[in-house]
Order: C-alpha cells, then structure tokens, then sequence
C-alpha cells in the first residue's frame, strides 16, 4: 500500500516536472496535479526555480549591453553617411589628376620646343 | 526636455532618414547600436559575430527604410531585421564557413553600459548569459526572443522559419537546460 502510494506520488513529481518549463501564463498546473504540487515540498521547489528562471530571464530586456566602438563609423560607411571619408578621396583623386595633367603639359612643351628648334635649325 | 520632445525628435530623425537623410539614419544608429548589438550578441552568442549581424543589419534597415510604414515602433522593426540577419547569416556560414571580422573588432569584452543598466539587471544576469550561451543556437534564439523580449510564438515562429509546434519544442527543450544548469542559483535568495 505503502509503495503504491510512493509509486503514485513519484509519478505525480514528475508529471509537475514535465509541465514545468511550459507552467505559467499558458500552462496552468489544476486538479490532482496541483493538490499534489501544493503539498510535494519537491515539485514545489521545482516549480518556483521555474518561475524565477523566468523572471529572471525576463530582467534581461534591461540589460543592455556596449556595442563596438567602430561598429557604428563602419555602417556610416557603408551606406556612405561619412562626407568627409568621400571628400578626402575626391581631393586625392583631384590631386592625381593634377599632376598627370602637369606632367602631361610639360612633356608636350619640351616636345613642341624641341619640334621648333629642330624646324629653325634646319 | 520632456518625454514628448525626445519622441518628437525621434520621430522627426526617423522621418529625415526615411527620405534618405543619411546623417539622419547615422544618429539612429547610435542611438539603437547598443540594443541591436545586445539581440545579436544573445542570438549569436559571440561578440564578434554580433558586430557583423548588427552591422549587416543597420545597412539592411537603411535600404528598407523607405518601405518602414511605421506600424510598429521603430526599434521593434529593427529587432525583427536583426533576428532575420542572424538567421540568414548563420545560414549561410553553415554553407561556407569563414572567419569573422575579428581584426575590426579586436576590443575586450564590456558587460555592460552604465551603472543603471546593471542597477536594473538582477546579479544572475551574467551566469544566466553564460548558461544561455550553452544552448545550442536554435533553442536560444527562440528563448531569447520569447522569454526575454516577449514575442509571440507565431512570430519566433515566422522569423526562425519553423512551426509553431517547433517553436513551443523548443522553448520547452531550452527552459528545461537552464533550469539544470543554474539548479543552484534559481535556488538560492534573491
């Protein structure tokens, strides 16, 4: 009699134990389960490490934390938020510009000279 | 200034950004940087990795945002952008794995942001991260998105791909690790 009883109650512990992820707002421990539950110090402690695995969890939602530092430059990046990154290349590019331009008009008055003098000579 | 004129100005930012204010879209950036990066870090479970979701997922919203309706608040429609990317990237790292972005990234580790923040998180906070960290990526991304930012299991549902019986699975499969793992702390006062 004795050990059906354990028997019973050993079962009842861990049907509790199954539904304890789920109990709470969904999931409503009633009838035998929760007589038992009210009067099984195990399932209780079951059950309230339960719920404040989900209260805690829940506090998380406050705990924000540090995002890289170069995480929000990079996606200004990116999507071409940073004008002074774009000016900077503009210049540079300008500035190659200029000097082949340069170069190229010297190299053409040395050889327009050079044609003249070659044509005065002869 | 009053709780109105933030609100007002926000939404005044997010209207600039709407059409195409770029500088506009950078100072919602900084203003949701943390809060993206935290999603993505509880997805993902490694920083570095979480830079690139929130990363991809900042320049993902800013080609979206001329389709933003503004049904939803804006940080909402942004967390759903980070669940998606890190799916998508997790997805696409199972088909060719590389490494992260870690020479960008290469920063030690903050917990966190300010003495509030940690005033307003309980003291498990950073046992139950690392116990979190444990489950495997899909059962703690749909703890994560349902017991601490509350979605419904029709939505984890949608954004992870899966049922919503797989969902609930889950959820069950993931609370159920926790509440082994932190046996001793869930026991102790508060």
């Amino acid at each position: 009699m004795k050990l059906r009883a354990f028997r019973s109650s050993d079962l009842m512990c861990r049907t509790v134990k199954g539904l304890g992820p789920a109990a709470g707002k969904s999931v409503v421990i009633r009838g035998p389960l929760a007589t038992h539950a009210s009067s099984c110090l195990r399932c209780q402690a079951d059950l309230a490490r339960y719920r404040r695995l989900r209260r805690e969890l829940g506090r998380l939602a406050q705990y924000i934390e540090q995002s890289p530092v170069l995480m929000a430059p990079r996606v200004e990046s990116a999507i071409g938020a940073q004008p002074a990154l774009v000016t900077r290349r503009r210049h540079a590019a300008r500035l190659v510009a200029a000097i082949a331009a340069a170069t190229a008009a010297a190299a053409g008055t040395a050889a327009f000279s050079l044609w003249r003098r070659t044509r005065a000579a002869v | 200034m009053t709780l109105g004129e933030v609100r007002f100005e926000r939404e005044a930012l997010l209207e600039r950004a709407r059409s195409g204010d770029r500088t506009a879209f950078s100072d919602l950036v900084r203003l949701h940087q943390d809060e993206v990066f935290t999603l993505a870090n509880r997805l993902v479970g490694d920083r570095e990795r979480a830079a690139d979701v929130s990363q991809e997922a900042f320049i993902r919203a800013w080609r979206a945002l001329p389709a933003f309706r503004g049904d939803a608040k804006f940080s909402t429609w942004l967390h759903r952008i980070v669940v998606n990317t890190a799916w998508s990237l997790r997805r696409s790292q199972q088909r060719r794995p590389t490494a992260p972005l870690s020479v960008i990234f290469q920063e030690p580790a903050a917990p966190d942001r300010n003495p509030q923040d940690l005033a307003a998180a309980s003291a498990m906070a950073p046992r139950l991260l690392s116990a979190l960290a444990q489950l495997s990526a899909p059962v703690r991304a749909v703890v994560v998105l349902k017991d601490i930012y509350d979605w419904a299991h029709s939505e984890i549902a949608d954004h992870l791909g899966i049922t919503t019986t797989a969902a609930k699975v889950r959820l069950h499969r993931g609370r159920k690790q926790l509440h082994a793992v932190l046996w001793d702390e869930l026991g102790s006062d508060e």
